[in-house]
């Protein structure tokens, strides 16, 4: 117990210093960018100045409706993944469980996880025409194949001496699965959910490039169509932003729920 | 503890496990490997028995056999007069390592095998946990993660749950294999009082002489793999038993045999083997 909080105000006290460390790649590529732009005196058409970018986001945001398309795709994001969520989580526990389950489904998930994502887009348009549920349904294959892997192996990573404990105390088989097997790998799989969220918008933009009237990926693609390169920029700037912040979402739950979860990043402390 | 002594050697005794002639053979990459072989011996009931052996000779495979976590290639094992056909509510394991849920806390530890073995609601169950907890000295710990607790609570709490079922007969392989040498030294006396308190057929595995003497009624001496049975030994120390008991004459003596037992199974082992090689 003392240690956990000793070592939660060690990282309290080098939070400032930590969060100065991150910032200081920023800093970096701000500087090469602006001397790029003033110095070296390349065409705004290719790199706008920083400095008109605050006044972009400010209009996009007022005039341009860039909130509504972000909470369009943010929607599409949830929808689409936790929908991958629900079918590969119990999916991958099965898979990582019994060697009977993997081998009949192994091979076809990892022969199509390796299939493109982008082809599926206009197969989906096809299927599902351009809208909500297409989407959905890109991100849902583009993180599906993936997760139901991760799991697989978070499962498979749980010790049998687990098992064999929850045995000798009397559990039956049926068990297992539930009060061995997905307590123990939960902070794995909720590890899988955190990088495959990341995947999940790589694809949904990429969807909503190639066919949408909504969306970041539509406004990014309209502002392409009008030349208007610092909202380009902008727009990626704020994915970026929601990705970290999902991140940091993730990473905060994680250590809520997972106490008990001993992470590997810790050991580098 | 005369009369528990006098009564394995009557015939009135009943065996609490039974090994006839087992063989045991694990799949290896270079064809199979030969764990036990003709491992015979009848443990009594109510007898704290020791299996001791060098490390990785079969012994713990021996009592997996028996709590029905695997299964022998030929032979018999008998646990309470039936064939082992899996595990069964009668027996319980300690296990060297992972044997607590780290997402559990330590009263839903001891508690998590009462859900199967008895038919008391929640608050019975957690109120049974509480004794057990007790019991082994972890009052102050019963809401703490497992993950806080030191090497020597983590397996008391393993004891705790194992006992809590209430098991006719508790395996315990190599269970503080892993501790340092006071913290076992404390764990090996704080057994002996549970285990002299209650009528429970023990089967503890190790490959540590000076432990197998001080808990054993008595001890088994395997060979080193493919294991059988070299010697049975009664041990004669009288119960209520301490750390004082190692300071005995016969203690350094029997421990001496037993050593030299050892020895000269690994010397005879060593030579077949080299002038297999030849």
């Amino acid at each position: 117990m003392s240690g956990a909080s000793s070592s939660l105000t060690t990282l309290r006290s080098r939070w400032p210093v930590q969060f100065l460390l991150g910032f200081l790649p920023f800093t970096l590529v701000a500087v090469i960018w602006t001397f790029l732009v003033h110095g070296v005196k390349i065409s705004p058409v290719f790199l706008p100045p920083l400095e008109v970018m605050p006044g972009v986001v400010w209009r996009m945001f007022a005039e341009e409706g860039i909130a509504r398309d972000m909470l369009v795709s943010i929607y599409r994001v949830i929808c689409g993944f936790l929908l991958a969520v629900a079918v590969a989580t119990p999916l991958g526990m099965l898979m990582g469980y019994s060697l009977w389950t993997s081998r009949l489904f192994g091979p076809i998930m990892g022969f199509i996880r390796y299939m493109p994502v982008p082809v599926f887009i206009p197969l989906t348009i096809l299927w599902f025409q351009s809208g909500d549920k297409q989407k959905m349904v890109v991100i849902f294959l583009g993180a599906f194949f993936q997760l139901v892997l991760m799991i697989e192996d978070a499962a498979r990573a749980v010790p049998k001496d687990y098992y064999e404990a929850a045995i000798m105390h009397g559990a039956p088989k049926r068990h297992l699965l539930l009060r061995v097997l997905w307590p123990a790998a939960l902070p794995q799989i909720f590890d899988s959910y955190r990088i495959c969220i990341g995947w999940a918008w790589t694809y949904l933009v990429v969807a909503e490039i190639v066919g949408a009237n909504t969306g970041v990926g539509y406004y990014i693609i309209k502002a392409q169509r009008y030349l208007m390169i610092p909202q380009i920029f902008a727009a990626m700037v704020l994915i970026g932003l929601l990705g970290m912040l999902t991140d940091l979402l993730f990473a905060a739950a994680h250590g809520r729920l997972f106490p008990w979860a001993e992470r590997a990043s810790t050991g580098r402390e | 503890m005369m009369d528990k002594q006098g009564t394995h050697n009557g015939l009135l005794c009943k065996q609490a496990v039974r090994f006839r002639q087992v063989k045991k053979e694990f799949p290896a990459r270079s064809g199979r490997v030969l764990t036990l072989s003709d491992f015979s011996c009848d443990i009594a009931e109510g007898e704290l028995a020791v299996i001791l052996g060098p490390s990785g000779c079969g012994k713990s495979t021996a009592i997996r056999i028996a709590a029905g976590l695997e299964t022998q290639t030929s032979g018999t094992v008998l646990v309470n007069g039936n064939p082992v056909k899996g595990p069964t509510r009668d027996c319980g394991m300690v296990f060297q390592a992972y044997t607590s849920f780290p997402w559990l806390s330590v009263l839903d530890n001891i508690a998590f095998g009462l859900r199967y073995s008895t038919e008391l609601n929640r608050q019975e169950r957690k109120a049974k946990a509480r004794e057990y907890a007790e019991m082994v000295g972890l009052e102050q710990f019963m809401q703490s993660s497992i993950r806080t607790l030191s090497g020597g609570m983590k397996q008391r709490v393993a004891i705790a749950s194992s006992l809590a079922t209430d098991p006719a007969i508790l395996f315990m392989d190599e269970p503080f294999g892993a501790l340092d040498s006071q913290t076992r030294l404390l764990m090996q006396e704080h057994l002996l009082t549970i285990v002299e308190q209650s009528n429970k057929t023990v089967i503890f595995v190790t490959h540590d002489i000076e432990e197998a003497l001080l808990l054993g009624d008595r001890i088994y001496i395997c060979s080193s793999r493919p294991a059988h049975v070299l010697a049975e030994i009664d041990v004669p120390f009288p119960h209520p038993r301490s750390h004082l008991t190692r300071d005995r004459r016969d203690f350094f003596e029997m421990k001496h045999q037993i050593f030299h037992l050892l020895r000269e199974d690994s010397y005879a082992r060593r030579l077949e083997e080299a002038y297999e090689r030849r």
